[in-house]
């Protein structure tokens, strides 16, 4: 068989045979390289030209699946195309064997089929077709791939195709048979036109173009040619692949393939062959490449596939819409918390401000910590701030008395402080500047320059006439005309005469008196102090000790002044000569005092003793005077001689001597001011106190101290200190509109309750109880028997009418009319155990209430401590009016008080001084002065329209 | 516990929770993705792209 081809291939067997020629098994004698060499069968009758040039096309070609073409020799009269030799068989063989493949490796070989083609096909100028794909023109090589093989008739494309040259049945496409299904629907047209050959089953025919030949049943003549192109491959491959899955050899006719079942193959590969295989060329896929992607698809497009990845992403978008969800809500809520906490501090803010008398602030305080905005980030109304609106307002502050008014801020501490005569002015010297304010409104009147000293003094003529030792001068300020009246000579210590028609005025330590007329400002007279001046410090800038005694008479005629050499001297001012010398040079380092009428009241204090003394300046004798090492505080005007040592303040007569306490307090009285009705103590322990004419403390105020100023008149109290920028002011209020009921203001007493119809009022303690009706008239009075004896009292109210009941330790229960006071019934029961635990009801809580211990609220249903109560007082009574609950409770010292709670037992409101709360929720205060005040409870909404108003 | 604490802690519960469905999830379908690709691979052979 050995054969030597063209002196360099030496044929060594025949492989195989078919349609394009018979194929050889060779060697390169030079490389000793296997070579497969191919005797084309076209030499009979194709030009060796044509030959040639297809083959060069082919030996162009370079792809992992297309055996490699090397050369084109002829030998004789035959042409062999040599080319790779590829180990392995050809699919048809295993076919023929009935082998059949997995779906996974039909598919693998078809994506490289499919590359091979695309390769094929994008070969230029126009694409190379490979014309005869069937399943023996794929070698199986024994890594598993395939080649594709015989390009026989593989065919050069032009622009519109090419002209098919052969076919092998069943794997052709319907164009190789000339069959045209282009459009709609399959039809075969003009079959008798078509050049079409039969051929033998394993070998292409091949076609003799311009030789006209007979289709199956066929008849007439003529001839027309279909042109092939890429989509022809692309059925023969769709045919080969039909073939490998199924094992059937597709039918000639397309119309007439069977269709590959679901059994047979996963339905989208069955759809990518079917639609290989369509009839329709325009209907199949259009290239390789998209076959290709089809198949490289298969995992993406599968519906499981699919239907995974849809479910991760539902699933993702699901769960990422609730982690959003989530992470807006804790959002919501923490903002939420955070403006709760801010609402809190606001509230704990404006309780402070108004401990500080500043009530504007602490109105601010509580507004700002009420969410107003309606955003989803405000929280909840808190009860916090709703208490400290209620108690910014006052609503329940029944009470008569001075209360925190405004707090005045000044540029700096005070050096001094006054109020005008009505106290509707108020001044303060700081560094420098005189600062005037209305003290209704809070407004700024004027600031006036003053003289650098603390020296420097502030006086009210009247309301709007203000006396101040300017720069320079002393000056007289028209508040409503807003202009300076009139101007002195330089002054620091101011002094009025009690007629307010003169002032005298001493600059620092100068030897001699200015006395001005008020109204014009005339300098009247000078009143030469001699050699000597009043106590002034090297530095006067920054504190006056006040030791100095300056002070004029009612009327203008004696003016009393003290010196540093410790003498005090009073000059007549109608006659100059007459110098009244109380005391030469002495110890003495601080003077107070002033005239009351013609007498002289003055303390003076030296570090060892104080001596309080009257002199008459008519008789020109000492009236009364006292001697104590503790200092005497004196003031003397009008209304009187006032005298405080120690704790103890009293207005004594000039001339008997006999006392009238004015005020009796804790601790030392430091300074004190008075008007008509109330006298306002300053006290070494920091607190303030203020006293009616009939000397009750009628307030305490222990925050904010010590107090360096006290100043009182008319409605108004200033108070202030050294180191606080800002004067407080108070103002006396009255509510006669909540009046309810009166009393003996001297009636003491526990408790106070109004029987059910409104008509008396029962004031009771533990020994008896009074009757009054609502006008004050005393009705009935009893005294308990045995009232040592009492265990408890109770004031009811039920349909029986109102009572009240008195326990005894022996378990006997009185009953005594509301109505008259006359005892209803007497029974006996068993003995208390002594204990005084009680225990309350509201719909929702149980609330204890031990004598010594914390109130606790229990849930009624599951039995839960929900929260504690008041820790330092006995709780005395629990009302529930509707879903608010009223506790009332005795403090520790003794204090009434009551607290109104939330539905959660939050604070909304102190109840300062409440006794009682009628069925209605009227409550009822009880200002232990004589008066029963009522009010409702207001809602957040009425509270607000308060602070509208 | 105050209504603002209710939707700060539940919320951060929710997120939680999510989180851990997600992680769940996470697994789950990790695993079913690996049998579904190892049955696509038995039968349309590797992916190829």
């Amino acid at each position: 068989m050995s054969q030597i081809i063209a002196s360099t291939y030496e044929i060594l067997q025949e492989i195989g045979s078919g349609g394009g020629g018979v194929v050889y098994l060779g060697r390169h004698l030079r490389l000793g390289k296997w070579v497969v060499l191919k005797a084309d069968k076209r030499t009979i009758t194709a030009k060796p030209e044509v030959l040639r040039r297809e083959v060069d096309a082919l030996k162009n070609l370079s792809h992992t699946y297309i055996p490699q073409v090397y050369d084109f020799v002829t030998e004789g009269e035959t042409v062999y195309t040599v080319m790779d030799y590829i180990e392995g068989e050809s699919l048809d063989k295993a076919l023929k064997r009935g082998e059949r493949f997995p779906q996974a490796q039909v598919v693998e070989w078809a994506c490289q089929l499919l590359e091979a083609l695309c390769y094929l096909h994008s070969r230029p100028p126009h694409g190379i077709l490979h014309s005869d794909i069937k399943p023996s023109n794929i070698m199986r090589t024994p890594q598993n791939d395939i080649r594709l093989i015989d390009f026989n008739i593989a065919l050069a494309l032009g622009e519109e195709g090419a002209v098919r040259v052969g076919f092998s049945r069943g794997y052709a496409s319907p164009e190789h048979y000339g069959m045209d299904y282009a459009g709609m629907g399959a039809t075969e047209r003009d079959e008798d036109d078509v050049l079409t050959r039969v051929s033998e089953p394993e070998g292409p025919e091949t076609v003799m173009p311009s030789v006209p030949v007979s289709s199956r049943g066929s008849t007439g003549s003529g001839k027309r040619t279909v042109l092939l192109d890429v989509r022809s491959d692309i059925y023969s491959l769709g045919a080969t692949l039909y073939h490998l899955f199924t094992g059937r050899r597709p039918a000639q006719d397309a119309r007439e393939v069977l269709p590959i079942s679901d059994q047979e193959v996963s339905p989208a590969v069955a759809a990518i062959i079917r639609k290989a295989m369509d009839p329709d060329p325009n209907r199949r896929w259009q290239t390789a490449a998209e076959m290709l992607r089809a198949f490289e698809h298969l995992h993406d497009e599968d519906p499981r596939m699919k239907r995974h990845r849809r479910r991760c992403r539902v699933t993702a978008a699901l769960l990422a819409l609730v982690f959003l969800a989530g992470g807006f809500t804790a959002f919501v809520g923490l903002k939420q918390m955070e403006r709760l906490q801010n609402a809190y501090a606001l509230a704990e803010y404006s309780a402070n401000a108004l401990r500080e008398g500043d009530v504007d602030g602490a109105l601010s305080y509580a507004l700002a910590a009420i969410p107003t905005e309606g955003s989803i980030f405000d929280p909840p109304q808190t009860a916090q701030a709703q208490r400290a609106l209620t108690n910014a307002l006052g609503v329940y502050d029944l009470t008569d008395g001075f209360k925190a008014h405004r707090l005045l801020a000044l540029p700096s501490e005070p050096i001094k402080a006054a109020l005008s005569p009505s106290g509707t002015r108020a001044a303060a010297l700081t560094s420098g500047l005189v600062t005037v304010f209305d003290t209704d409104t809070g407004e700024t009147l004027a600031e006036l320059p003053a003289e650098q000293s603390a020296l420097a003094d502030v006086v009210f003529v009247d309301e709007n006439t203000l006396l101040y030792a300017g720069e320079g001068a002393i000056r007289c300020y028209d508040l409503a005309e807003g202009a300076e009246r009139w101007s002195g000579k330089a002054a620091t210590t101011i002094t009025l005469s009690g007629d307010r028609s003169l002032a005298a005025a001493v600059y620092k330590d100068e030897n001699v008196a200015a006395v001005y007329d008020v109204k014009t400002g005339e300098a009247l007279r000078a009143v030469s102090f001699q050699d000597k001046h009043q106590s002034v410090l090297p530095n006067d800038v920054f504190a006056d000790p006040e030791d100095n005694l300056l002070a004029l008479d009612a009327s203008g005629n004696w003016l009393a002044a003290s010196f540093s050499d410790g003498s005090l001297q009073v000059f007549d001012l109608r006659d100059s000569e007459n110098v009244v010398e109380l005391y030469e040079a002495s110890d003495y380092t601080h003077f107070e005092g002033g005239f009351y009428g013609q007498y002289l009241a003055f303390s003076a204090t030296s570090s060892e003793e104080s001596v309080f003394a009257v002199i008459d300046l008519e008789a020109m004798a000492q009236t009364g005077g006292f001697l104590s090492q503790l200092p005497f505080h004196v003031q003397a005007d009008e209304t009187g001689v006032y005298v405080g040592t120690e704790n103890i303040l009293v207005r004594i007569h000039p001339v008997t001597g006999e006392q009238a306490e004015v005020a009796y307090t804790d601790a030392d009285i430091t300074a004190f001011a008075r008007t008509a009705d109330h006298t306002l103590t300053a006290t070494a322990d920091g607190a303030y106190c203020v006293f009616d004419s009939g000397a009750r403390l009628l307030e305490k105020v222990e925050e904010g101290g010590p107090w360096d100023f006290v100043q009182a008149a008319g409605d108004f109290i200033l108070v202030a200190n050294r180191d606080t920028p800002s004067l407080r002011i108070l103002r006396l209020e009255d509510h006669p509109e909540a009046q309810l009921a009166s009393y003996d203001p001297g009636d003491l007493h526990d408790e106070a309750r109004v029987s059910a119809d409104g008509s008396t009022v029962m004031l009771f303690r533990y020994d008896g109880f009074r009757l009054y009706d609502t006008a004050g008239t005393l009705l009935a009075e009893t005294a308990l028997p045995d009232a040592e004896q009492v265990y408890d009292q109770q004031y009811r109210r039920d349909e029986s009418g109102s009572y009240l009941e008195v326990f005894y330790n022996d378990g006997t229960i009185r009953r005594y009319s509301a109505i008259d006071g006359s005892l209803l019934s007497e029974t006996a029961g068993e003995a208390p155990d002594g204990t005084l635990y009680e225990e309350f009801f509201t719909d929702a809580y149980r609330i204890t209430s031990p004598l010594h211990g914390t109130p606790e609220v229990y849930d009624r249903e599951s039995g839960e401590l929900v929260c504690t109560l008041e820790p330092d007082a006995y709780l005395t009574y629990v009302t529930q009016v509707g879903d608010k609950i009223i506790t009332e409770y005795i403090s520790a010292q003794g204090q009434r008080y009551g607290l109104l709670l939330d539905e959660n037992c939050e604070t909304l409101a102190d109840l300062p001084e409440l006794c009682d709360v009628l069925a209605d929720g009227t409550l009822v205060f009880d200002d232990m002065r004589g008066n029963l005040r009522q009010s409702r409870i207001y809602s957040m909404q009425e509270l607000l329209a308060l602070v509208d108003h | 516990m105050s209504g603002s604490e209710l939707l700060f802690y539940g919320g951060i519960g929710v997120m939680a929770a999510a989180a851990l469905l997600g992680v769940v999830a996470v697994v789950g379908f990790r695993i079913s993705g690996r049998r579904l690709r190892a049955r696509l691979e038995k039968e349309f052979g590797k992916r190829r792209h």
